[in-house]
């Protein structure tokens, strides 16, 4: 895969990390991205983030809702996530030690 | 066409035909009664236009490397074409420039003319190189008759040519029958006959180059084809650069020692440096030769990728 997800604002990544929590439409997951990064993606952006997803097989569409249409996240989409979370968690705790900040544990549950 | 379907034009049409309702739907839930915001129109067109460019591989690093050699090929060829339109006028300005300029200041001019004429012989070889290279693609392409469609740009292409041809032998015989003066501006009906056998050569370099794209497109380009088009391609930038400053490294060289010359005065008449002709055929050839080096980025980029990965 030659594009990663890589930094937390990127919107390939918000787009993920929003679909994580369930299939969602484009104004939907603009919303819920605005609500857990303080993010605005505008429509253009955002379809653009959609369609590299789509292409590297990372989110997939559901049936339309009129016209509206949910995507929701591949198997590689949530692997690619976990990947791209752990690559930052590193980040974060190296920060955190550094800065003497509470470090957070983000292994999986 | 509504107003909101206006903003899907930005759009390449595949990519409005798969997200362009939903892309409009958002644009709904986004928008205040009114309609979109410029703001938001604005954001919409920068990204139809940056969708257009990714379809041509043009921007982007999902591409395969041969995609990007493609790509960045096609801009060069374009930047080439328009170096070509500013050579033709510059051959033109220039012509005969010897003879206003005493010999002592004409070394530098003579080496900036000789490498704007062999830069201009080498791009002209790897033009036809790729050409070459590119045959068994393109017999490959004729015999699967993908090619097809491209019959009428080919057709049109060879009238301008014919036109051009016959424009050429008839201006020519024509200006033999003229003083120097009367070629230069003096005759009013060669001076307007001149503009448009220009405008014919122009149309035809565009003919030929718009159907040279769109035939690169329909071809099946093999990692060796791409290798050869990567060389040729890298070459016709460097000789692009070259000759956009071999023009304005001329200008300069004439206007310290003979501005005269620039404007067919007298030996040693007090004379501006400025000449309008050749400050747009300098532009033409410096804009054609940023082009070039955009398109050399694309030909970076597959390099660093490794030119085997296609």
């Amino acid at each position: 895969m030659t594009t990663r997800p890589g930094r937390n604002n990127e919107p390939a990544v918000l787009v993920l990390t929003s679909l994580a929590s369930g299939a969602k439409h484009g104004h939907a997951l603009a919303r819920d991205i605005e609500e857990f990064a303080g993010v605005r993606l505008g429509p253009g952006s955002l379809y653009g983030a959609i369609t590299r997803l789509e292409e590297r097989g990372l989110i997939a569409p559901l049936p339309s809702d009129e016209r509206r249409r949910p995507y929701e996240l591949t198997a590689t989409g949530r692997a690619e996530l976990a990947a791209a979370v752990q690559a930052m968690a590193r980040v974060v705790a190296a920060g955190s030690t550094r800065l003497g900040l509470r470090v957070i544990d983000l292994r999986p549950a | 066409m509504s107003d909101d379907r206006q903003l899907l034009r930005w759009y390449p049409a595949r990519w409005r035909e798969r997200y362009g309702t939903e892309l409009l739907a958002m644009v709904e839930d986004v928008s205040e009664a009114d309609g979109p915001s410029r703001s938001l129109r604005r954001s919409l067109q920068l990204a139809g236009l940056k969708e257009r460019l990714r379809e041509q591989a043009l921007v982007g690093d999902d591409r395969p490397a041969a995609d990007r050699v493609r790509a960045g090929a096609r801009v060069i060829l374009v930047a080439w074409a328009g170096l070509v339109v500013a050579g033709c006028g510059f051959a033109k300005f220039s012509e005969h420039w010897q003879a206003g300029v005493p010999s002592r200041d004409q070394f530098v001019p003579a080496l900036m003319y000789g490498i704007v004429v062999a830069l201009a012989a080498v791009g002209a070889l790897s033009v036809l190189g790729v050409v070459v290279a590119a045959l068994p693609s393109l017999r490959a392409a004729v015999s699967a008759r993908r090619l097809v469609v491209m019959r009428w740009p080919v057709l049109a292409a060879g009238a301008l040519s014919v036109l051009a041809v016959g424009a050429t032998a008839g201006l020519a015989a024509w200006a033999h029958q003229l003083a120097p003066a009367q070629r230069n501006g003096a005759d009013a009906g060669y001076t307007v006959t001149f503009g448009v056998w220009a405008l014919v050569i122009v149309a035809m370099i565009a003919a030929w180059t718009c159907a040279a794209v769109d035939a690169e497109r329909r071809l099946e380009v093999s990692p060796a084809l791409a290798r050869v088009v990567w060389v040729c391609s890298s070459v016709l930038t460097l000789c692009t650069v070259g000759i956009a400053g071999a023009i304005v490294g001329w200008w300069i060289a004439l206007a310290r020692t003979a501005p005269w010359a620039l404007a067919g005065n007298q030996l040693g008449a007090p004379t501006s440096p400025w000449a309008w002709p050749l400050a747009g055929q300098a532009a033409l050839a410096v804009l054609a030769a940023a082009v070039a080096l955009l398109g050399a980025t694309r030909l970076i980029s597959a390099a660093r990728m490794g030119l085997r990965s296609t």
